[in-house]
């Protein structure tokens, strides 16, 4: 187990959450926006960047307040005993709602392309176990392979997109808010819901830990605009290569675009090689939700022997495992729940609760004040 | 503990390694081309397989060459593709991998039908690569083209890719559709698909023997003969070459092309190699009826020369843009007329450029676009601009009529 006393930087936060700001456009997200706003994508993530600065500011002024508490000791000190966890309890389980979809979309993604015979519940397994040793071994190693391989991943996109520039044709992306700028802020809003959720399991990260915080903030919204920045290249030179007919067909139109890479006429059929960098983000997603859902147990049962947290971190990750590998019957399903419920009933009451908190901060620091 | 430990590395060593969906390279059917046809509603698709070991150039004890193909075609029928595909399994043990198709062939009867029940197949599956070459052969069945070996590259598929890439490279008479580039045809507003065509010469049952390329004219071959027209998605005709090399040409696609002009009055002509050419398309609505314009640019290399002209002469030169630009016009012309009046499809693209730039406009005349694009006024600018004679600076004839020799015995 981690020492809690400044042990990750800010940083490593940012890092994580650029991760984490990707994590549900593999198969998920993506297609959602895209049905939505067609060819416009990339305006929609473009203007993401200005409405994205409100959530993560949110985010921010609640980990600036108490920064020796994580979200779950700071909802008690806010709302009392009972509200306070109730709305722990509610933050748990959507977190582990996210968790789940997470892994489901990481273990389709797997399927579909690299392993097209393996059982889910392998792939599942797999993915799980490896996230089960990263929780176990804490937030430092978390914080540390992201760091790795963040290198990894902006060198592999820095090849993709001068690879693909070539293809690229500004014609493809056109007509422009052909129905108008409404349909584009309703995309940027339903953007947001998918980038903006899983950096909430960060609150789980007391700001004391973080041993420069002052540069925090700077390194979040960073690392939060860096993930945005990222899909408007992604949804850009995709629709600016395939059209968007192509990429609204597609489950995963940001893979087949990559069949076209050729290095050197002996460096080709790399799409594979290339779309591993996506299931970092993915990873990530499923590891910050698990390391949530293990501070919140540690909260709730208070364990003094490292060896009981250990062990119910094992039991929630094959809950987990087994949940996403029966839940949904088919891909439709959790596309009709992502583009449907999921930015009302998931993003939507998770934000509404962060500004809950955020108010009642904001009124517990008046009140403080006078 | 630490025992336990080494078993649980060990475990996610044997997971981690992808052996779940390991398949032994004999085990496979290698497909390198597809052929589909359709009688009665039934697909029939050929696949052709290759064979590794008679590729390799395999001997028989004698040390001489063995007397198999390098490629097994297989057929199977059904009502979809991946029933007739799994047929072939009835014939053949290999697990057919789609992974390295080199072109999908259409027969002309089933492109008339319409080619968006079928394509599915091809866009779904998970192991084809989706950046093939389509082509639709006229006047012949698509099993008919992959069963023919075919000199040079006996694996007639890889021998078709090759042809339509040099031929899109080098003649520019095509532009070689992949099948990606097929879909976003056929789904893009205002603008119909092109498909190259192939056709075959010769008898289809003398092209299956392995002798056929031994000759040095084949007895059955296959050659390039323009592109297949599109309505939504049914074959509606075919541009010939000419047409088709238009077509290339006003669409943007043409690398390096070489045409003929004529250079006097007395049945001479000059070789034209257009080296680096730009083409412009636009639509504008002028008294509420929309207005086509093409602009094309080319920097272009004498690159034959049979006429008594002065080349040294910039007044020559100028000659012989003029000229080119005619000619380009002509073919650029025919290919106009041949959309509009022949096909009313527009491949061009026209609506499409109103859709992307003037989209309030473009919802007016959607309906009934490649109807209004029928009856749609044009205009054609050629620019041309010859950068260079070649290695020899004056024409020959010219060169010869100044020697004082010439025409002496």
């Amino acid at each position: 187990m981690e020492k809690n006393n400044n042990i990750i930087s800010a940083a490593q936060i940012g890092i994580i959450g650029y991760f984490l700001g990707n994590a549900f456009f593999i198969g998920m997200g993506n297609i959602s926006v895209v049905s939505l706003v067609k060819q416009d994508a990339w305006l929609a993530a473009l203007l993401a960047v200005i409405i994205g600065l409100l959530p993560i500011s949110i985010l921010i002024y609640i980990m600036n307040y108490k920064p020796d508490k994580n979200i779950l000791e700071k909802n008690k000190a806010l709302f009392g005993k009972i509200l306070g966890g109730l709305i722990n309890l509610i933050l748990f389980v959507y977190i582990f709602f996210i968790s789940i979809l997470i892994i489901w979309s990481a273990s389709n993604y797997a399927i579909i392309i690299y392993l097209t015979d393996t059982p889910r519940i392998i792939v599942i397994l797999l993915i799980v176990l490896l996230v089960i040793y990263a929780v176990i071994k804490g937030i430092e190693t978390i914080c540390r392979t992201g760091q790795i391989l963040l290198f990894i991943t902006v060198i592999t996109i820095i090849t993709i997109a001068t690879n693909l520039w070539q293809y690229s044709d500004f014609y493809n992306v056109k007509p422009i808010l052909k129905d108008g700028i409404m349909p584009m802020i309703e995309g940027s809003m339903l953007y947001l819901s998918y980038a903006f959720t899983p950096l909430i399991s960060l609150l789980i990260i007391p700001k004391k830990t973080i041993k420069d915080q002052k540069k925090l903030n700077k390194y979040l919204i960073g690392g939060f605009l860096f993930s945005i920045i990222t899909m408007v290249l992604v949804f850009y030179v995709v629709t600016s290569v395939l059209t968007i007919n192509l990429v609204d067909l597609y489950r995963h139109p940001a893979y087949y675009v990559q069949k076209k890479i050729s290095i050197t006429p002996y460096f080709n059929n790399v799409e594979n090689f290339f779309s591993l960098h996506w299931f970092l983000n993915l990873f990530f997603g499923v590891i910050m939700s698990l390391y949530f859902l293990r501070e919140y147990v540690q909260y709730l049962f208070k364990f003094k022997n490292p060896k009981h947290l250990k062990v119910s971190i094992i039991i929630l990750g094959l809950i987990v495992a087994v949940i996403s590998n029966n839940l949904f019957e088919n891909g439709t399903d959790v596309f009709n729940l992502i583009r449907y419920h999921f930015p009302y009933w998931v993003a939507g009451v998770l934000f509404g609760i962060l500004l809950l908190i955020c108010i009642l901060i904001f009124i517990r620091k008046k009140t403080e004040d006078t | 503990m630490k025992k336990i430990k080494l078993f649980i590395i060990l475990i996610f060593i044997s997971l981690t390694t992808g052996c779940w969906n390991y398949r032994e390279l004999n085990d496979l059917a290698i497909v390198s081309a597809i052929g589909i046809d359709e009688e009665n509603g039934v697909y029939n698709v050929s696949v052709q397989i290759m064979d590794p070991a008679q590729q390799g150039g395999n001997t028989n004890s004698s040390g001489s060459s063995s007397e198999s193909t390098p490629i097994d075609v297989y057929e199977g029928q059904g009502k979809t593709i991946l029933e007739a595909i799994s047929n072939v399994l009835l014939k053949q043990p290999g697990d057919i991998f789609l992974g390295h198709v080199d072109v999908v062939v259409i027969s002309d009867q089933l492109a008339r039908k319409g080619i968006e029940n079928f394509i599915d197949f091809l866009l779904r599956d998970r192991e084809s690569r989706k950046i093939f070459p389509m082509v639709i052969t006229k006047n012949t069945k698509a099993s008919d083209i992959i069963k023919l070996i075919t000199p040079l590259e006996l694996i007639s598929g890889k021998y078709i890719n090759s042809t339509l890439e040099a031929t899109k490279k080098n003649n520019g008479i095509i532009s070689n559709r992949l099948f990606d580039e097929v879909l976003m045809c056929l789904f893009v507003e205002g603008r119909e698909a092109t498909i190259s065509s192939i056709e075959l010469i010769g008898s289809p049952e003398k092209g299956e023997n392995l002798d056929n390329p031994s000759t040095s004219i084949p007895s059955t071959y296959f050659q390039i003969s323009g592109s297949g027209v599109f309505i939504d998605d049914k074959l509606v005709g075919y541009f010939d070459l000419k047409e088709s090399m238009g077509y290339t040409y006003i669409r943007n696609q043409s690398e390096s092309t070489v045409i003929s002009v004529p250079c006097d009055n007395e049945g001479n002509y000059a070789g034209i190699k257009l080296e680096k050419s730009s083409s412009k398309l636009k639509t504008t609505i002028k008294d509420r009826k929309p207005i086509g314009e093409i602009t094309f640019d080319t920097k272009a290399v004498i690159s034959e020369f049979n006429c008594k002209m002065d080349l040294l002469k910039t007044e020559n030169i100028k000659k012989m843009e003029k000229i080119t630009n005619k000619e380009l016009k002509k073919l650029l012309d025919n290919t106009m007329i041949s959309a509009q009046k022949e096909f009313k499809s527009d491949v061009l693209g026209f609506g499409e450029y109103l859709y992307k730039n003037n989209y309030k406009e473009w919802k007016k005349y959607k309906k009934n676009w490649n109807e209004t694009f029928s009856n749609m006024e044009y205009k054609i600018k050629v620019s041309t601009e010859i950068r260079n004679v070649g290695s020899i600076i004056d024409s020959l004839k010219n060169s010869y009529e100044g020697n004082p020799n010439y025409g002496k015995e």
